[in-house]
């Protein structure tokens, strides 16, 4: 009798040990899905901020048209392409073209703020002071997404494989994630914004 | 920084103490048992004889239970206080005004922005921001019980001392502990001590009421109050002994929570120089206080400590030294090398940021700066670096740049002691064309006005550049060098170090296969030995010191083994480099042994001496500890 009551209590331990592990990779795997859609969620606000930029611009630098042009064209090509790479996900060929496009809007977007530098009025707008705010801010939020993204697969990696998780991991595919890494040089520069 | 491995080590702590807790509840529970069967032995007359017996479960168990359910009952009451109305109440309450998203003013905006950007770095739902405008100190909290219901809350003084980098390392840490449910696990901790602390005043209402009810009862000739007394004493006692502790090990588990938080905000923006900042900004005005009376009640969730606490153990933050040097390795050399004084230390690191041309503040080489400077780059070796640019002449900086102006800066460097360069090049590389031997020779002689402390360092700057040259020359530099250094027959040990240092920063970048040693010292004492016998009677001419300096080195070591000091006559540079191969393949922990052994050796006579800190160095390179140029002034030999 009593040895009957240890076992079932035993059994009942290990199974709700073993739900804990499992409710444990799940909430780690969607931080993981959380991650990944936050890095679009930041592009995409990068690509409104633009347009606001230039407007500002605009009224002080009447001369650099072209400049202007440039960065309004990169936005819109690199805009495109994020919008191709987020109905193919999976393509790695959308996703090298959108760190192209990064990286030209990123250029633009630098020699943009290298003649800037030369208006010293337009330094001084609040409007253009706020939004170089979250200009920075907004590359802030790229890279912090990227990381925690990174992170976040890390840790559940981590868990997936280490025992005894690795036993409900295999049964229950959950299936190893993948780090994001550029692929393109030029995508690891980032945009520098002076204050 | 390893905040991984720091965020590790603090849930451990942590999880460690929170099982303390737990047990001090249960010593409450057998301490009241005791106290029990001892008040039956002793007040039953009838069975004086016979003392009760010591295990009675169902007086066990009714006591464990009455106990736990006062305990729970009160925690409960007390938690469901403490969380109701979430961090939005104790924000308030503190006379914080919450930022409104569409807020013009630029520091607010710049708030927000921070915050927005650490929910995406921890991952978790932006939570609500207040500011308390009254506060002109540095310091922020983070409330509420769950990631869905937190606010994070700054002062006045933060938004405006601190630069954006410094308020992200402290938005960082907040979040880390809404994040890590720090909130929660401290209210918890706060209920069962208030359970305890019930048990302690329930004992204080029966001794009260007892005492006056015995005197009545005792004149109407009744007995058995003298036991229920007794009971409500150890009630008293025990519970404020219980309190006590609780407290303790509560400001023990606050303090790791604190650490796992700094550790957590420097992954949040992989910036250790932002959360750093902000705490030396903290540690110079010593503006943490909050002036608020209701402080006290959230003094766990501030950032630095709200209010003081003369008992240290006490205390809810760990000290903000201990913070600073856990994230930068550095801090402890800057005020020693300055002075205690915090104002002192912002004066220097103004002159750190490069106004003045000096060289850099020297810093005192200690034995824990050299073993944590393993591995790490600091601002000041960044500085160093640039400083060291700065002092170069400009056609050595040229001979930088070009591969082949590397490798005759290599080569340069062994010659730069010799009394006839010319001759040795001659004897070492008779194939070299004239046009190399001539750049060589006149490099030479440029390397003459640099700075003796400078000239390993070169070596680093050199080593970019020699790896364009094609494969074939560039393999062949470590034989020249060896060429050129045994061409006047004798072996210097700068000559040594920089062979060293030299073949293994090459040979580290091409290819790295290694069988592991999986035993300790004990091994190796041989090899150990010789390699500190070398140091010391580099570094120390007169025999008894050169003793001294070795016995110290031993005490460092902390080695059971038989460690001998080898006579200098019997030491070759051949052996030494084999004994830095075997040595290579031991433990990482033994080689940070051997590294601070052989820095003790330096320290034993107080200077320290070029040649000691380049062998020291190309000891750090052999075995895979690199370290970094340090900066001092060392008395040259």
């Amino acid at each position: 009798m009593s040895v009957g009551w240890i076992v079932l209590g035993v059994v009942a331990v290990v199974v709700i040990y073993l739900i804990m592990i499992y409710n444990g990779l799940v909430a780690l795997r969607n931080r993981i899905e959380n991650g990944f859609a936050q890095i679009d969620v930041q592009l995409q606000r990068r690509y409104d901020l633009i347009p606001n930029l230039v407007e500002t611009a605009k009224g002080y630098m009447k001369h650099e048209r072209e400049t202007l042009e440039a960065v309004i064209t990169a936005r819109n090509a690199a805009q495109s392409a994020a919008k191709h790479a987020e109905s193919n996900p999976i393509d790695g060929a959308a996703i090298r073209d959108l760190a192209g496009a990064e990286a030209v809007l990123g250029s633009a977007m630098g020699k943009f703020f290298a003649l800037a530098e030369a208006y010293p009025d337009l330094k001084a707008n609040q409007n253009m002071m706020q939004l170089q705010e979250e200009l920075a801010s907004t590359e802030n939020r790229i890279a912090f997404s990227r990381q925690a993204y990174n992170d976040a697969v890390m840790h559940y990696n981590t868990r997936r494989e280490s025992f005894p998780d690795v036993l409900i991991a295999n049964n229950f595919g959950f299936k190893e994630a993948q780090m994001l890494e550029l692929e393109d040089e030029e995508a690891r520069k980032v945009v520098k914004v002076n204050f | 920084m390893d905040f991984f491995g720091e965020q590790d080590a603090a849930r451990r702590n942590s999880r460690w103490l929170v099982v303390l807790f737990m047990l001090a509840v249960v010593t409450i529970v057998v301490s009241l048992y005791a106290v029990i069967i001892g008040i039956i032995t002793y007040s039953d007359t009838r069975r004086m004889a016979e003392p009760a017996a010591l295990w009675q479960p169902d007086l066990f168990f009714t006591v464990a239970g009455v106990v736990s359910t006062v305990i729970l009952l009160s925690s409960l009451f007390k938690v469901v206080q403490l969380s109701s109305g979430g961090g939005v109440k104790v924000a308030e309450s503190l006379d914080g005004r919450l930022v409104s998203r569409a807020t013009d003013d630029r520091l607010e905006r710049r708030l927000l922005n921070v915050v927005d950007e650490m929910a995406i770095a921890a991952g978790i739902p932006v939570p609500k921001v207040y500011v308390l405008d009254h506060e002109s100190g540095i310091n922020a909290f983070a409330a509420g019980t769950s990631s869905s219901d937190a606010v994070v809350a700054v002062t006045r003084g933060t938004l405006e001392q601190l630069n954006r980098d410094e308020l992200q390392g402290v938005i960082g840490h907040e979040f880390s502990h809404i994040f890590n449910g720090d909130m929660r696990l401290n209210i918890r901790l706060m209920g069962v001590l208030h359970g305890i602390l019930m048990l302690a005043l329930i004992g204080r209402v029966i001794l009260r009421g007892g005492s006056r009810g015995y005197r009545v009862r005792s004149s109407s000739g009744k007995k058995g109050g003298g036991g229920i007394v007794l009971f409500a004493l150890a009630l008293f006692v025990i519970g404020y002994i219980g309190v006590f502790f609780g407290r303790l090990i509560k400001a023990a588990v606050s303090r790791q929570r604190e650490f796992l938080a700094d550790a957590s905000a420097v992954q949040f923006t992989r910036n250790p120089a932002g959360i750093a900042g902000a705490l030396k900004k903290i540690a110079g005005l010593d503006a943490t206080r909050i002036e608020h009376p209701d402080a006290e009640s959230a003094s766990h969730m501030f950032f630095g400590n709200g209010i003081n606490n003369f008992l240290s153990l006490l205390a809810t933050h760990p000290p903000v030294e201990e913070r600073i040097s856990r994230l930068d390795p550095y801090f402890k050399m800057d005020i020693q090398a300055a002075a205690p004084s915090p104002a002192m230390d912002a004066v220097q690191n103004e002159a750190v940021m490069g106004f003045s041309g000096a060289a850099g503040a020297s810093e005192r080489v200690t034995v824990e700066t050299v073993r944590s400077s393993v591995g790490h780059v600091g601002q000041q070796h960044i500085n160093y670096a640039q400083t060291l640019m700065e002092r170069l002449p400009e056609p050595i900086w040229k001979a930088l740049r070009e591969p082949q102006g590397a490798r005759a800066l290599v080569l340069a460097l062994v010659l730069v002691k010799e009394t006839s360069p010319k001759n040795s090049l001659m004897t070492a590389l008779p194939q070299a064309t004239s046009d190399t031997v001539l750049k060589i020779l006149a490099v030479t002689a440029l390397l003459k006005d640099v700075a003796r402390a400078d000239w390993l360092p070169l070596l680093e700057l050199a080593i970019p550049a020699l790896e364009e040259l094609p494969e074939e020359t560039l393999a062949a530099i470590p034989d020249e060098v060896d060429a050129l250094i045994n061409a006047d027959k004798r072996v210097t040990l700068f000559e040594f170090s920089l062979a060293t240092l030299l073949r293994h920063t090459l040979n580290e970048r091409s290819s790295r296969s290694r069988q592991r040693h999986n035993g300790g010292l004990k091994q190796v004492q041989k090899d150990v030995g010789q390699l500190l016998s070398l140091m010391v009677h580099a570094g120390h001419s007169e025999a008894s010191i050169a003793n001294e300096a070795f016995e110290q080195a031993l005490k460092a070591l902390d080695s059971n083994g038989e460690v001998v000091m080898v006579e200098r006559s019997q030491l070759s540079l051949k052996t030494i480099e084999e004994a830095l191969e075997r040595l290579n393949r031991l433990n990482f922990r033994f080689k940070g042994k051997i590294i601070e052994a052989a820095t003790t050796a330096i320290m034993v006579d107080g200077e320290v001496k070029h040649i000691e800190l380049d062998f020291l160095r190309a000891i750090g390179a052999s075995l895979d500890c690199p370290i970094p140029p340090l900066q001092v002034e060392p008395v040259s030999s």
